[in-house]
């Protein structure tokens, strides 16, 4: 059991988004392929040709899970949990008004673990014509938050209110 | 070769018979020619006897005919030289007559042209004076009508003047206040485009001033924000 929560924390700790599960799930497949050809060779042989991000995850998922370098076996079965756990992810469509940086998906990401449950990786995608804000989808679920809408509804509740102001000045 | 002697009787016997009806047909045929030959020259008799006397009738004939004309040219010739000498006669009688006929109807016709004359002259001075008359009268009542008409035409243009003054002024009222009532109209309808399009310039002018004023940290804020919002409204099941 504890096996099993040391995989799915680091899974999840290190695929925020599809893309980056995309890639973790190619690095998995990278050492699946080749685990068998090692025989007196060192994991880390593979690791060192993988990006240091995914090797550090793999190692790290390995070592707490105890599992002994030379033992292919186990290797495998360590790895094919982890990219079970990749495929039983939840995906959150998020739209934003910019490119997101590190510590925005980082905090859009903390958050939807935080306030929505863990096991849920966004698809994200950019609309300037929204301003700001998000427009999200999940589970089928769809939510407009939009600046865009916020300010359309505004617009609509206070129009008389607006005018006037603006004509009067 | 033998001839049997019954066959040769019987064929000296059948010659002998030819012979003899031969020479019955040459008899015959000899007398019919002597009878043609005579017929042929007593016709010839008779159309020699024919001919002289066809041209003995027509010798006649052209000697009566001849005297014939020559009697009726004679008698034609006596019967124009008579009817000359009458036709000379009658003329000048005629002449006579005509002349005669000519003086007298003329002179009936002078008396009867003055006759008449003088009774269309009378006639026409009668009907000059009632024309004169007439026009008389006829320009009286042209006078009378005519101002008649003139006092009802100015009655009637009194009256139509002020009818029309009075349909004018309703129609310019009319006009005035449908015009107005269109000016009103199109106010309204332009001051609610220019309502519109100032609040959609209004909204556009905001997005664009907003969008483009945002930094990283309140985008930031506005995604927290947003996704607070979210949760709020359901997004978790």
């Amino acid at each position: 059991m504890n096996d099993k929560n040391s995989i799915h924390n680091e899974t999840q700790a290190y695929t925020r988004t599809v893309q980056e599960a995309e890639n973790f799930s190619s690095c998995i497949d990278i050492i699946l392929s080749n685990i068998f050809e090692l025989k007196n060779k060192n994991i880390d042989q593979i690791l060192s040709q993988l990006p240091d991000s995914s090797a550090h995850t793999i190692k790290k998922i390995l070592t707490d899970n105890k599992v002994d370098s030379a033992d292919h076996t186990a290797i495998e079965n360590v790895l094919l949990k982890a990219k079970e756990e990749i495929k039983n992810l939840k995906i959150a469509k998020i739209t934003l008004a910019i490119d997101p940086s590190e510590d925005t998906i980082s905090l859009i990401s903390d958050w939807i673990n935080k306030n929505l449950g863990d096991g849920i990786i966004l698809d994200l995608s950019k609309d300037e014509s929204i301003l700001g804000g998000v427009i999200i989808s999940i589970d089928g679920v769809y939510k407009d938050q939009s600046l865009k809408k916020n300010l359309e509804e505004l617009f609509i509740k206070r129009k008389s209110e607006i005018l006037s102001s603006f004509l009067h000045k | 070769m033998n001839i049997n002697p019954v066959v040769f009787f019987d064929m000296a016997i059948s010659l002998f018979v030819v012979s003899i009806a031969l020479a019955a047909m040459a008899i015959s045929y000899t007398r019919v020619l002597k009878k043609l030959i005579s017929h042929q020259e007593k016709y010839d008799d008779l159309l020699d006897k024919i001919n002289e006397k066809e041209l003995d009738l027509l010798e006649e004939a052209r000697r009566k005919s001849t005297a014939i004309v020559e009697e009726a040219t004679l008698k034609a010739q006596r019967i124009i030289t008579e009817g000359d000498t009458l036709n000379i006669n009658t003329k000048n009688l005629l002449e006579k007559s005509l002349n005669a006929l000519i003086r007298e109807q003329t002179a009936i016709f002078e008396k009867t042209s003055q006759n008449f004359l003088e009774s269309y002259k009378n006639e026409l001075s009668i009907v000059q004076n009632r024309t004169i008359e007439i026009a008389r009268n006829v320009s009286k009542d042209i006078e009378e009508d005519t101002i008649s008409e003139v006092k009802d035409f100015d009655n009637i243009l009194a009256k139509e003047t002020i009818q029309g003054q009075k349909i004018v002024g309703e129609k310019i009222e009319e006009e005035f206040s449908h015009a107005k009532k269109q000016v009103e109209e199109y106010r309204t309808e332009m001051l609610e485009k220019v309502n519109k399009n100032i609040y959609e310039l209004l909204e556009k002018i905001s997005k664009t001033a907003i969008g483009k004023s945002l930094a990283m940290s309140d985008h930031q804020a506005l995604i927290l924000d947003a996704l607070e919002k979210a949760k709020k409204d359901g997004i978790k099941n």
